[in-house]
């Protein structure tokens, strides 16, 4: 039982460090624009698709890919950005949340129509390979994801406190108009961010593609899990991020090690309410409440 | 004005008459099936409508209201052989229940916590319905058990009857929408939508109100739901408890026109219609379910008011005075 206990446990912690990635570029399109991109989780299918381009032309492993990816995605975001987000920019937020689920229907379905619906697989001796330690085994692949999280979420917070563009970024947070005044470019800020978050999204499903298989619906776990870590973190905060997707794995795994194999999206739908009820504005929000 | 709403009245009830007649000059059952459903479609869109658009609430589990009352209705029937018509209070009752443990989370926070929260509800509903297969067959599914045409076990030879039960069942929910719009906590509601913080300081409570509206709504989808089950024959997690359900759903409605008494009607049978063309050139899966994040997405940049607003561009001055009369009222 010890045993069982512990193995969920960590497997519960490396599957959060993906969802604590994929958040972290939720949360930095939702720190900045104000707005809750729910396109991420097919933004993470077309990742794992790049991906898999990337390995049937070159035939490299799947970490080779990164430039490959980040590239696509970048290119993604800013059609994205141009066709979609920038004619709603100022508008309500529903209408902005009407849009992003079109999209993210849309290009889930552009995968199921371009690629098919079979699964595609990157072999590699990665995927199989785990480390041991004592009696518990971590899974390779599992692990790079949790370290590439780590180094990102650094690369992130180091962007934002420590360069010119982090401080215009921070000030259109704070408040676009004010920013604008001061000459900041807002509408690149916007671009800037929106990017990131698409990239984000990218990498996470990069990283994933020696655990899952790539098929068009391989992000609708991402779209309970990541945006309920997201939210009981703290809206747009990136140490909520982080902290709400490692709970939201450990509850996952272990509802999934120790219950059943399939309960793991009640297991998280009951925290979530659980959360909202004691604490409505997550570990790190700031009290954006207003009932 | 007098004279404009009868004409407006006099099509509504050329159309119904034209619906009633349209199955005597229709032979073979595909085009009827079709018409079902976007009739239930259109009903499903009229329940959302009630939360998602009078509310602005957008709800993106009203599939698991569907497969409530569907399930419910296939369970008791098969299972115990009770007649579809009394399982709709335990559709009804367990709709408002999960209504109200959504509702009781998130109604109390602004910004996006609803939506997640029922995407969630949703994908957890689905799961529940697979793990407790003893009851539900879990991801295999539920046949219906044909024992003839029988209008009690709403079993029959072909759709027909379905089809006039559509149009029941569509009048139904556009009549309780449209009472609920016109009674105290649907004036209240339109209130909050336009300004929440100014509505609360008026005096309405802001939660109640939508909590009301959302398990009205959630109620309603059930009752629809258990009917659509019967028409399918076939249900499964996947086909009745599915976030691509609640999608389809909530665009129908959102393509016709939220916030209208009519838009979902017309939404129902434009997308379906719609769908159903590309289908046949694309194929079921991906290329026609494409159209409709397409469609969601065109109509939200370039008509949010949806298409019914294209059918009575001259009274836009009209509705802009009972907005504010609304208001007023609030």
């Amino acid at each position: 039982m010890t045993w069982v206990f512990v193995q969920s446990l960590i497997s519960g912690i490396l599957s959060g460090g993906v969802y604590a990635l994929f958040g972290v570029g939720i949360t930095i399109i939702f720190g900045v624009m104000k707005m809750v991109d729910f396109s991420a989780c097919s933004q993470l299918v077309w990742g794992m698709y790049f991906t898999w381009i990337f390995y049937a032309v070159t035939g490299l492993n799947c970490y080779y890919a990164i430039p490959f990816v980040v590239i696509c995605m970048g290119a993604l975001a800013f059609v994205i950005f141009k066709l979609i987000v920038r004619p709603l920019l100022g508008s309500n937020d529903t209408s902005f949340i009407l849009v992003t689920l079109g999209l993210s229907y849309f290009l889930q379905n552009l995968a199921e129509f371009v690629f098919g619906t079979d699964p595609k697989t990157i072999p590699s001796p990665i995927k199989t390979s785990s480390i041991q330690i004592g009696e518990y085994t971590i899974g390779l692949p599992r692990f790079i994801a949790f370290c590439a999280m780590i180094v990102l979420v650094f690369a992130v917070y180091a962007l934002l406190n420590k360069t010119t563009l982090g401080r215009a970024m921070r000030a259109t947070a704070e408040k676009p108009e004010v920013a604008q005044m001061l000459g900041i470019n807002t509408k690149k800020t916007f671009t800037i961010a929106f990017m990131i978050g698409v990239i984000f999204a990218g990498i996470s499903g990069l990283l994933i593609t020696p655990i899952y298989y790539v098929t068009p619906t391989s992000g609708s776990m991402f779209r309970t899990a990541a945006y309920i870590a997201v939210i009981i973190g703290g809206l747009g905060d990136i140490k909520g991020a982080l902290v709400g997707g490692i709970v939201i794995g450990v509850i996952e795994g272990l509802v999934t090690g120790m219950i059943s194999n399939d309960l793991g999206p009640v297991g998280i739908g009951l925290a979530l309410l659980l959360v909202l009820y004691i604490r409505p504005q997550g570990f790190f929000g700031k009290g954006e409440r207003r009932a | 004005m007098k004279k404009y709403l009868s004409l407006k009245s006099m099509i509504k009830i050329g159309l119904l008459v034209v619906a009633l007649i349209f199955p005597l000059f229709v032979s073979g059952n595909y085009v009827i099936s079709i018409l079902v459903n976007c009739l239930f479609f259109a009903a499903m869109a009229e329940c959302w409508n009630i939360i998602g658009g009078y509310g602005g609430q957008v709800s993106w589990c009203h599939a698991s209201f569907v497969a409530i009352g569907a399930y419910s209705n296939f369970i008791l029937s098969n299972d115990f052989g009770i007649t579809p018509f009394l399982s709709l209070p335990l559709g009804i009752g367990i709709s408002f229940m999960l209504a109200a443990v959504i509702g009781h989370a998130t109604f109390r926070l602004h910004g996006p916590y609803f939506s997640v929260a029922t995407i969630a509800c949703g994908e957890a509903v689905r799961v529940l319905i697979q793990y407790f297969d003893k009851i539900t067959k879990g991801a295999a599914g539920i046949y219906v058990s044909y024992k003839g045409a029988d209008f009690w076990a709403l079993t029959f030879e072909n759709d027909i009857p379905f089809y006039y039960l559509g149009i029941i069942v569509l009048l139904l929910t556009v009549l309780v929408t449209y009472l609920f719009t016109k009674s105290k906590t649907g004036y209240y509601l339109s209130a909050i939508k336009g300004d929440e913080t100014a509505a609360e300081s008026l005096g309405i409570e802001v939660f109640k109100v939508k909590l009301t509206a959302f398990q009205l709504s959630a109620m309603l989808s059930s009752v629809v739901g258990c009917f659509y089950a019967s028409f399918l024959t076939y249900i499964a997690p996947t086909s009745t408890a599915s976030f691509d359900l609640s999608m389809k759903i909530g665009v129908v409605a959102i393509v016709g026109g939220v916030a209208s008494l009519w838009g979902p009607v017309v939404g129902g049978f434009i997308v379906i219609l719609l769908i159903e063309a590309t289908s046949v050139f694309f194929g079921a899966a991906g290329g026609s379910q494409m159209i409709y994040g397409l469609l969601l997405i065109v109509v939200i940049i370039f008509k949010p008011e949806g298409i019914i607003a294209l059918f009575r561009k001259n009274n836009a001055e009209d509705s802009k005075n009972m907005e504010l009369d609304k208001k007023e009222e609030a």
